[in-house]
């Protein structure tokens, strides 16, 4: 099946079909979360099939000076981790009652994010991911909260702003090579590849100028927040991969970036006290993992889309987002078993996704990355084993810090209803999804076993050294303006550190 | 010098104003407007580029004059995309002015974090 005409199919399936199922759903009111269920199956099976048949198929639409698509392994194994993340919020959505856009906008999302996975043409992709950023605007403040649309509107301005630097650096690419096609940028001027990494790097929330992602993800609604971590943050990333692929300088500045947010992130989600907030840190620090080692990112992307959306979805059942508060609160066996296996997974248990996503970034990386990124592994355990080690119902409710009280007042995690109960199908596909991908990527030896055990038992150890100490850390490069000003250092940064190594 | 490049350094010069505006209005339209500025500097920046002889298609003859179609033919898309962002913020910033009775970056995000 190396036709073409099976590559238009899949590309009908894959992009076509969920943005005309959104459509018809928005303007209809109609289907509840039938056609986001309906979309992420048939792209499941269409991404199962890609990745059985092992080939890869190249399009160009319209002829010469046409958009360039390409259906290789990577881009199916994105489009599987964004059809599994679809499947489970559809799933959880099947008894909630959201507002009506909610279902339509998703589905519109998720076929953008696969346009973006296949996309090998430069302008393409400006176009799908400033569609998704939009799409993913209307989610977040799909909760009508106040805190909501701040948030909103800076996710908005920050991307935007990014996409406009990216759009600079398309247009030097052009000019030096006369095509918008990806496979030009091995010989593109520099400074091109940094505008562009620029804009991708704010989209997928990498290091600093993704600064916006923690208080996004952590004030939308739960299922918004899985799609979120477990899609848009991809739809920047996948392009920045593919850079990668065709330019040095671009795959030397993501070694750097990967580990240093791989860093950040957990240092910060280590003192953190808000389970969503939490969760956005660690996107943060994950996406790092992703970004260290851009030749097996799209296996990381899958299993963290996984396990991110799982552990989202979880919180969102929680009575409260306050850890600490939740030794008042009863919480069901079901959620607590969801959350412990979430957590185990995200810490690189074996035989769950994240032992093997993270045995072959191990695996990829430079000598020098090891340390760094072993070092936030065990960070990750450490700051998971809160949701391990949940304190008993009763427990004293201790709580002398002050950083405590500056949250915001107990609330549920999730705004849109959905009725606490036992475990849920979306739980049963996540967890069988993180197994069977686990089992499939395999690596297990006696060697990396003892190894991932030895992480985990580590990051238990400094879970229980920091118990109950708590570090002020300012957010103040969250606010718009130091965003805004971290993009533009951080361009200039790039510039001259990339000219200075490579050149 | 040429005209063409003095043409690119003057919208350069639009791009980096636009940065300017963006960076430095405490006033949450006035920072909407400043990208949006940005946003028209790198658009006729494309224009610009594609300009080549500065022929266009149907007026001379030979091929090496004219104007080269496909910039000016993408960059429509992003022209499209442009204002429907900038739509969108600005009915955001509105319903936000609301709520917090003032349009100072700086303010809004005080609020936001007592709130």
């Amino acid at each position: 099946m190396t036709e073409p005409g099976a590559g238009y199919f899949f590309v009908l399936l894959f992009v076509f079909f969920p943005l005309c199922a959104g459509v018809v759903a928005a303007v209809t009111g109609r289907g509840g979360m039938v056609p986001l269920g309906l979309c992420a199956v048939l792209s499941l099976a269409g991404a199962l099939r890609l990745l059985a048949g092992e080939e890869t198929i190249r399009l160009v639409l319209l002829g010469s000076y046409g958009v360039e698509l390409l259906l290789d392994r990577a881009a199916a194994t994105f489009i599987f981790a964004n059809a599994a993340v679809c499947l489970a919020v559809a799933l959880h959505l099947r008894h909630g009652s959201g507002p009506s856009l909610l279902v339509p906008v998703m589905t519109m999302l998720s076929g953008t994010a696969n346009a973006v996975f296949l996309s090998y043409d430069l302008f393409n992709i400006f176009v799908a991911v400033d569609l998704s950023t939009i799409l993913g605007f209307l989610l977040i403040r799909m909760g009508r909260k106040p805190r909501q649309i701040w948030s909103s509107i800076k996710y908005l301005f920050v991307n935007n702003l990014g996409m406009i630097f990216y759009l600079l650096g398309c247009l030097d690419v052009y000019r030096h090579a006369g095509t918008f096609s990806l496979s030009a940028l091995s010989g593109a001027p520099l400074s091109a590849v940094v505008l562009l990494m620029g804009g991708l790097v704010v989209k997928g929330g990498l290091f600093l100028p993704g600064l916006w992602l923690p208080e996004a993800h952590g004030e939308a609604d739960a299922p918004v927040s899985a799609l979120l971590s477990g899609v848009v943050v991809k739809i920047g990333l996948a392009p920045l991969l593919r850079i990668a692929g065709e330019n040095e300088a671009a795959r030397g500045l993501l070694f750097v970036l990967g580990p240093a947010a791989a860093l950040w992130g957990v240092f910060h989600a280590l003192f953190e006290k808000d389970a969503k907030r939490l969760l956005a840190y660690h996107t943060l620090s994950q996406v790092g993992f992703l970004a260290a080692v851009p030749s097996v990112g799209h296996l990381y992307a899958a299993a963290h889309g996984l396990f991110k959306s799982w552990l989202f979805l979880s919180v969102g059942r929680l009575p409260t987002r306050r850890i600490a508060a939740l030794s008042r609160e009863t919480v069901s066996r079901s959620l607590r078993v969801a959350l412990v296996l979430g957590s185990l997974a995200i810490s690189g248990c074996p035989p769950l996704a994240g032992f093997g996503a993270k045995l072959r970034v191990m695996g990829g990386a430079l000598p020098w990355q090891e340390p760094l990124l072993l070092l936030a592994a065990v960070g990750t355990a450490a700051s998971f084993a809160k949701f391990l080690f949940l304190p008993r119902k009763g427990a004293p409710f201790a709580s002398e810090d002050a950083a405590e009280k500056e949250l915001p007042p107990v609330s549920p995690a999730g705004g849109m209803a959905v009725s606490s109960r036992g475990a849920g199908f979306e739980d049963v596909w996540l967890g069988a999804a993180l197994f069977g991908m686990g089992l499939f990527l395999g690596g297990f030896e006696a060697k990396e076993i003892v190894k991932a055990l030895l992480v985990l038992g580590g990051g238990w150890g400094m879970f229980a050294l920091l118990r109950g100490r708590s570090l002020p850390l300012s957010r103040s490069l969250e606010t718009m303006e130091n965003l805004v000003g971290v993009l533009v250092l951080f361009l200039a940064g790039a510039l001259l550190g990339v000219r200075t190594w490579f050149f | 010098m040429s005209v063409s490049f003095l043409l690119r350094a003057t919208l350069l010069a639009v791009v980096l104003l636009g940065l300017w505006g963006v960076l430095f209005r405490r006033n949450l339209l006035f920072k909407v407007l400043a990208m949006d500025i940005m946003n028209t500097g790198v658009i006729s920046l494309y224009v610009l580029s594609a300009r080549r002889g500065g022929v266009a298609p149907v007026a001379g003859p030979g091929s090496g004059a004219f104007a080269d179609p496909l910039p000016q033919a993408v960059i429509v898309t992003a022209i499209v995309i442009g204002f429907s962002i900038l739509a969108l913020l600005i009915v955001y910033v509105m319903d936000l002015s609301r709520h917090f009775h003032t349009l100072d970056a700086d303010r809004i995000e005080e609020r936001w974090r007592r709130d």
